[in-house]
């Protein structure tokens, strides 16, 4: 917190971080005190929890679709999203973007499910590229509204769609915190499950687990995360497959604790990342591009590492 | 004990049955294989005793009731499956992999108890494969892996037990290591166990009751020494056998000199 444009010593975060426990003398009115409160303090907590969104649902997904290559980005969960939110913005004010993020996520997870389920059995592979084709095709439509929107609109649609928590305030918090923080209650409490359910269809049915439900509680609470996450930062991608990639590699494949363990590192990434982002340039970057460019790399490693396995069938 | 009665199945809008009124049973504390050439049924059968496939018309019931609109909790509480051989994405340890077994015991909800924990390494050393505890379950041989899967079976604490062809993929060594463990876990705890396999020999060696199944029908049922019969593996595989005793067990060995027919 006392990193930032404007210099202030980590005492004098402290002292104003105690002066809303205890207050303290001749505190009220300095400066700092607003700017600690009101925007480092609401931002930091703000990409806490979408790092817990997107690394929980990333860890998620993976689990359910039996792929270690899939996130919400690469999905197309957030791309949908992102049109859903560019459609509220752009022209329908009236609808919540939130609402209207999660509509379109989840109807993009599930065109991206089908399609590579057209197939037979999901593989590695389909489900990635129908993730891509699900994901170019929204772009494109995100492309059209930016087209057609006027301008005004139009710089707040390409501010908010590199991603960034530079809007973040009180309010958005306890909204989409306590939302996203709800979406992800089912996840926590059935994550032994993944373990089961990422063994495969059949092998899950004969062990005694209800498949399509569980799956389907598992999606849509993810996918809820997502959409809330997307609609108050814009579209940060790659936490949510670096994360648990990072943390499988370090603690093992159970779910059990691969879940929990996956939230909280998310949480750190991706505070950390954006602490990078407005302090790296006197310029606030938007923090998804610091997320991409350390992602992309990473991706790249895990298919050389991993070789033909990570393609799988 | 597992019934099974007039036995239909016929794929959705494939023009004939697969599975043409099979009647079998299969008794308390003994090890029941289903025995046949490719594409008799067998494997159709497994997957409807083992609930992933609905028969047309038919009855299987465990005991007294009826098994078919059991739902997957329900009915693995009831029959744990081992399956050929398979690969998991992610790589679990050989304990979590036997936990798995637990999961029609823990709620939706939940993680394992103590219970399911204990339940997990009693199985793991009843198999006898403690070595393998820690290690990594996609990185052991495809033996060892089969031993796991007959681990996590154990841990689901079913009184009846289905596993279908698990010697298929094994070297000679391991075929008979598994199938001897198989027996043992049978006669111990006395579970209805029933087991596919396409091997004569071993069915013929390892099992208390043999189904041979042609057509998806049943060709002949009960001890192993009358239902194979060099007039039956005749009958059924169409090739010529002689059955004679090495050490005191009936072998099944292909007649070479007669003519081996057209392969089906």
């Amino acid at each position: 917190m006392f990193i930032g444009a404007y210099q202030i010593s980590p005492l004098l975060v402290l002292k104003c971080l105690m002066n809303e426990i205890i207050p303290l003398s001749g505190m009220h009115d300095l400066p700092e005190r607003g700017i600690i409160l009101d925007i480092r303090l609401p931002r930091i907590l703000l990409a806490g929890i979408v790092g817990i969104a997107l690394s929980g649902s990333g860890v998620t997904l993976q689990g359910v679709f039996r792929n270690p290559l899939v996130d919400p980005f690469i999905l197309g969960l957030s791309a949908g999203a992102a049109f859903g939110c560019a459609v509220s913005i752009g022209f329908f004010p009236a609808v919540p973007i939130q609402v209207s993020a999660f509509v379109f996520s989840i109807a993009s997870v599930l065109l991206a499910y089908n399609i590579a389920k057209c197939q037979g059995e999901v593989s590695r592979l389909p489900l990635i590229l129908s993730g891509v084709i699900i994901s170019a095709f929204f772009s494109a439509l995100t492309s059209i509204i930016k087209f057609l929107c006027d301008p005004h609109k139009l710089q707040n649609i390409v501010f908010w769609l590199m991603g960034s928590f530079s809007l973040a305030d009180w309010h958005t918090i306890s909204l989409t915190g306590i939302g996203i923080l709800i979406a992800l209650c089912p996840v926590y409490l059935m994550r032994w499950r993944l373990n089961v359910i990422s063994m495969g269809d059949d092998e899950a049915k004969l062990l005694g687990v209800n498949i399509r439900r569980d799956r389907l509680i598992f999606v849509v609470a993810s996918t809820l995360a997502v959409s809330l996450a997307v609609s108050v930062s814009g579209i940060i991608g790659w936490v949510g497959l670096m994360v648990p990639h990072l943390v499988r590699m370090m603690t093992g494949p159970d779910h059990k604790s691969l879940v929990p363990l996956s939230m909280a590192a998310g949480a750190t990434f991706m505070i950390f990342a954006d602490t990078m982002a407005r302090s790296l340039t006197t310029y606030d970057i938007p923090v998804g591009i610091i997320t991409a460019v350390s992602g992309a790399p990473f991706f790249i490693y895990l298919m050389k590492k991993g070789g033909k396995e990570s393609w799988g069938k | 004990m597992i019934t099974i009665k007039e036995l239909h199945f016929r794929h959705p809008h494939a023009p004939t049955a697969v599975l043409k009124g099979i009647t079998l049973r299969a008794k308390r504390g003994q090890l029941t294989t289903i025995l046949g050439p490719n594409g008799c049924g067998k494997s159709t059968l497994f997957k409807c005793i083992a609930g992933l496939w609905k028969p047309e018309q038919g009855e299987i019931s465990f005991g007294e009731n009826s098994i078919l609109n059991h739902s997957h909790q329900q009915r693995a509480k009831l029959i744990a499956v081992v399956p050929q051989d398979h690969e998991p994405p992610f790589p679990y340890s050989v304990i979590d992999a036997v936990l798995m077994g637990r999961a029609a015991h823990i709620g939706m909800f939940s993680a394992p108890s103590k219970i399911d924990r204990q339940a997990a390494e009693k199985a793991i050393e009843e198999v006898g494969i403690g070595h393998l505890r820690d290690k990594i379950y996609t990185k052991i041989s495809g033996g060892e892996r089969q031993m796991v899967l007959v681990a996590r079976a154990l841990a689901q604490d079913a009184p009846a037990m289905l596993f279908d062809e698990p010697t298929s993929h094994l070297d000679f060594r391991n075929q008979v290591l598994v199938l001897r463990k198989i027996r043992e876990i049978v006669a111990e705890r006395q579970v209805t166990a029933v087991l596919t396999i396409h091997d004569p020999n071993a069915a013929m060696l390892f099992s208390d009751s043999v189904v041979l199944i042609n057509g998806g029908r049943v060709v002949a049922q009960g001890p192993p020494h009358e239902v194979i019969t060099e007039e039956s593996l005749h009958a059924v595989y169409g090739i010529e056998v002689v059955i004679g005793r090495v050490n005191g067990a009936m072998v099944v060995s292909p007649h070479l000199e007669a003519s081996l027919g057209v392969v089906q």
